[in-house]
């Protein structure tokens, strides 16, 4: 639903909430991302036409999930309020584009590889060489994954892979066809353009899902067109954008994405909350406009440029100030898209050194503790780009060995390379092996203090006075301060405690903190078009950090079948 | 060692659904110390699984007199709890395809509804056609319409209970599984599990499809089956479907619209009994999504969000069971095998729950349900199962 018939993006507009008419800034033209733009009723928001009106129902702005349980004026004038919440500005379904008839494929193959970005591909072919049947789909028109778009940046050459897959899977190499996940009786995906259903016939399963780019969380956020770096980088090539974007975030793939935003014309301005870039390496940020250790604090919009204004911590209760203009806001903040492992119920844990929510890993093996289920690239956290082909090898060669294929001694080695390769390149790496062969994660052990690095999305902690206008499920509307309130609700809190460390205040850390099942039906958070990719676990991480707990203790809510919203007539027409 | 938490108080509520949450509620009220446990997160079970309707129309007089109180009970909590349960009465439509289910339903009406003051309005397919343009009338020779039905939001429910039980500084326990009922000398004595011991000499099953393993830790033989019952929910569109829910009568399909402006709806295929796992299949979703298309032709292009599944605890005559049989454990009360209409009931039953286990009364409404209609073979047999 992204592309024109031709193929090409055209230039977004800003939505409108269905609810309060309020600006939401947030613009992805990415597969996954349909069921977001459903929900504002802009389906092909990226060819550039909005039905959206801005006009303000007064009743309708009380309908936002969280401000309806517990609103005593919500409750009294409820007959009135039904009404008004009702004629929510949602798409009519005779907007929604009539399904093709839909055939049912079916995909049988030893391993199927989900994902076609450099880790599924280097898998795929490392699989391939040792003699399995593999099938491959993608959910982007074309493989490659985001690398493609920053070719030459990272030191990695995709698009060799990207061909001698082709080469070599012939049409068993898919793209343009989302896995929707596990039924009990099939495997399902379906093309995005609803012509056909897939039902995937394997023995093995490698999760290359990679990672997502998510909203990044400040006073304000809605207010501003705020995109991720993939989509920037597509509008950007076509020449669709111009100007000076602030491009947010330090690691590999924001350094990449800047520069080559520079290399396409554009002056974008490099900032993140960390004090060096995330690489640890602070010569990669030499050529480029960036302002470091900044926390963006309120948010001006002016015609179609916005103002941020920033606060750069300098000491205890001490700050510089300071202000950055821009015409478009690009995160390109990521957290590993863990929906498919989370609908198979893996269990997953914040990984503190890897820097994401992570499948528990058993690293001896390649596998997430289901038994044919293998996870490679980012989606097992983020993981340095150069390492990724070494553990795509580990991946292939543990799951060669369990067919014979290979010795266990080729796989053994095969995965000490990826030991050496992930500890050379980050050192505190060997930490996180020895403790997770130790299983000390099963118990929740995280290193002092539990939970040590902020999230680089978050630039919550000097603003919780304006946590209201902190949106984080742009879906259903749910801000920090909904989340707080609910939090406190559920634990008997009178006010979150920021500063309670450790076991200061015993009492406190007895309190069981809400499960996120709880804060999704009482909020609303995660469920709406987009099932929670772009909210859960930032929810999940921010509420970590301000209660000053673990995210195992919060969890995350059950992700289920279809990944991606699939018509009816999709699903009924094929046989 | 295993820490285990050990409490003690009046009455152990085992199952942490809308019925046991009211049931204990109703309790505290009265000055009992109470503690709730749940195997999962409170409301997680059937009370979250469900399509969050209500309907005061069934099939013979025992349920629709219960099912008219019950509708009032959870008018009543409207102001009593402090999250607001969202009403609203959009009413039941059934679509029926031939003349005789049309008839069938007709003599219910005259037989139970009528009598009981409640409503039912026959249409005919060209008035089906005119009010509701987007169903394939074509399909019906006619329609009935209870405007007396409708939604809720179950979640907020269950959450004002909470709120309240907090606040009356009861013992929530959530994701605590109970593993035996303690008896001891034909008396119950609390229950345990490996979190928790709570003693009590009162103890509440309220575990819906649960309750028949748990009860039989006590030596009871509860006839409750679990069926796996799937459900499905598209994004939103704009609001369209005024009746909460729409039921065609032949395939046994139904759907409605949330005030959010999702579809939500479900189909009954043949499912064996057992506790599945909370899993879906393509055999359900495919008929499901055929019979939409048949009944509502727009809903092609409807795109699906998301699916999951719960289980209907079902009885032999499809009506639930309250109460005690003499021949159980001192101290043991059951309220379970609601199959497939529980949320609605729970409030009303968690106060007659209250009032017998504390005053030994028993209400009128209550009594066609006691536990010894099944050793006698008094059923009530209940046609009117929906989905």
């Amino acid at each position: 639903m992204t592309n024109d018939d031709s193929g090409r993006l055209g230039k977004p507009v800003m939505l409108s909430s269905p609810r309060t008419g309020e600006p939401r800034g947030f613009i992805c033209c990415e597969w996954w991302c349909m069921g977001y733009w459903l929900s504002n009723g802009s389906l092909n928001q990226c060819v550039g036409s909005s039905p959206q009106g801005r006009d303000l129902g007064l009743f309708s702005s009380f309908a936002r999930p969280s401000v309806l349980p517990r609103s005593r004026l919500v409750k009294l004038a409820w007959p009135i309020v039904v009404r008004f919440a009702k004629g929510m500005r949602h798409v009519d379904p005779s907007q929604l584009p009539e399904p093709p008839r839909a055939k049912l494929v079916k995909v049988n193959s030893d391993v199927l590889v989900v994902g076609g970005g450099l880790a599924g591909l280097a898998t795929a072919m490392e699989l391939s060489k040792l003699g399995l049947k593999i099938a491959l789909v993608d959910g982007n028109g074309e493989l490659g994954g985001r690398l493609i778009h920053v070719e030459g940046e990272l030191g990695v050459k995709v698009s060799d892979y990207t061909s001698k897959v082709k080469d070599e899977l012939g049409d068993q190499a898919l793209s343009g066809v989302v896995f929707d996940g596990f039924l009990e009786d099939a495997a399902v995906g379906h093309s995005l353009d609803g012509s056909r259903l897939f039902q995937f016939n394997y023995r093995v399963i490698v999760v290359a899902t990679g990672v997502r780019e998510v909203p990044l969380v400040f006073p304000g956020n809605y207010k501003v067109p705020m995109y991720t770096g993939l989509t920037y980088l597509k509008l950007a090539k076509d020449g669709l954008v111009k100007g000076e974007p602030i491009v947010y975030g330090t690691d590999e793939w924001g350094i990449a994405v800047a520069k080559s935003l520079v290399k396409a014309g554009l002056t974008p301005l490099i900032m993140d909350h960390a004090i060096q870039p995330r690489t640890g390496r602070p010569s990669d940020l030499s050529g480029l406009r960036a302002i470091m250790g900044a926390y963006i604090s309120e948010t001006e919009v002016e015609g179609g440029r916005f103002r941020l204004r920033y606060q750069v911590p300098e000491g205890p209760k001490r700050f510089s100030e300071g202000e950055a203009t821009g015409d478009a806001l690009v995160t390109t903040v990521r957290v590993p898209a863990i929906e498919l492992l989370a609908q198979l119920g893996a269990e997953l844990v914040y990984d503190i050194v890897l820097g994401g929510i992570v499948p528990r890993h058993n690293w001896g093996g390649g596998v997430t503790g289901l038994s044919n289920v293998y996870v490679v690239g980012e989606a097992s956290g983020l993981i340095p780009i150069s390492t990724i082909p070494i553990q795509a090898r580990a991946v292939a060669y543990s799951i060669a060995a369990t067919y014979g294929l290979v010795k266990p001694e080729e796989a053994d080695q095969a995965v000490a390379k990826l030991r050496e390769a992930l500890v050379t390149s980050n050192p505190a790496a060997l930490d996180a092996f020895n403790r997770l062969e130790r299983g000390l994660h099963d118990v929740g052990y995280f290193q002092e203090p539990n939970v040590p690095e902020v999230p680089q999305w978050v630039s919550d902690l000097y603003f919780l006075d304006k946590a209201d206008e902190q949106l984080i499920c742009f879906c259903e509307d749910v801000t920090l301060g909904d989340l707080l309130r609910v939090t406190r609700e559920f634990t008997g809190l009178r006010g979150v405690k920021v500063t309670v460390l450790h076991d200061e205040v015993p009492k406190y850390r007895e309190l069981k903190m809400p499960r996120m099942e709880y804060i999704k039906r009482a909020t609303g958070l995660g469920t709406g078009a987009c099932q929670g990719k772009l909210c859960m676990v930032t929810a999940n991480l921010m509420l970590a950090r301000l209660t000053q707990r673990k995210p195992g203790e919060f969890g995350l809510f059950r992700q289920r079948f279809p990944l991606n919203p699939m018509p009816m007539g999709t699903l009924g027409d094929a046989e | 060692m295993i820490r285990r938490a050990v409490h003690t108080v009046d009455v152990v509520v085992v199952g942490g659904g809308v019925v046991g949450l009211a049931t204990a509620y109703n309790l505290a009220k009265r000055g009992v110390k109470v503690a709730v446990v749940d195997r999962g997160i409170i409301g997680g079970g059937s009370s979250t699984r469900n399509a969050s309707r209500f309907r005061v129309h069934f099939g013979n007089v025992e349920n629709t007199r219960y099912a008219i109180e019950a509708v009032r009970e959870l008018d009543r909590l409207k102001g009593e709890l402090d999250w607001n349960p969202m009403i609203r009465r959009g009413g039941y439509l059934w679509l029926f395809r031939d003349k005789e289910s049309l008839r069938a339903f007709e003599e219910v009406n005259e037989s139970v509804w009528r009598p009981l003051g409640v409503l039912v309005r026959f249409m005919d397919s060209g008035k089906l056609e005119d009010k509701y343009p987007y169903l394939n009338s074509k399909l019906y020779v006619g329609a009935a319409l209870g405007p007396q039905d409708g939604e809720l939001h179950h979640d907020y429910v269950i959450y004002g209970y909470l709120t309240k039980l907090k606040e009356m500084n009861a013992i929530l326990l959530d994701e605590t599984p109970v593993s035996k009922i303690t008896v001891v000398n034909n008396e119950v004595r609390g229950v345990e599990g490996v979190g928790a011991v709570i003693n009590a000499r009162v103890v509440v099953i309220t575990a819906g499809a649960w309750s028949g393993e748990l009860a039989k830790t006590a030596g009871v033989e509860l006839p409750i089956n679990a069926v796996r019952k799937e459900i499905g929910i598209t994004a939103p569109i704009r609001f369209m479907i005024e009746p909460s829910l729409i039921i065609d009568t032949r395939v046994n399909a139904y759907f409605g619209q949330t005030l959010r402006g999702e579809v939500i709806g479900s189909i009954d295929i043949d499912e064996e009994a057992g506790l599945k796992p909370f899993n879906n299949t393509l055999r359900w979703l495919k008929a499901w999504v055929k019979a939409m298309g048949e009944v509502m032709p727009i809903s092609r292009r409807l795109p699906v969000i998301r699916v999951w599944s719960g289980y209907y605890e079902l009885t032999p005559d499809n009506s639930h069971i309250m109460g005690r049989l003499d021949s159980w454990p001192r101290g043991l009360y059951v309220a379970a095998g609601f199959s497939g209409h529980g949320f609605m009931f729970g409030p009303l039953t968690g106060r007659l729950m209250a009032s017998y286990i504390l005053d030994g009364k028993i209400d009128p409404l209550m009594e066609p349900f006691l536990p010894d209609r099944l050793v006698k073979g008094k059923l009530i047999r209940e046609h009117l199962v929906i989905g």
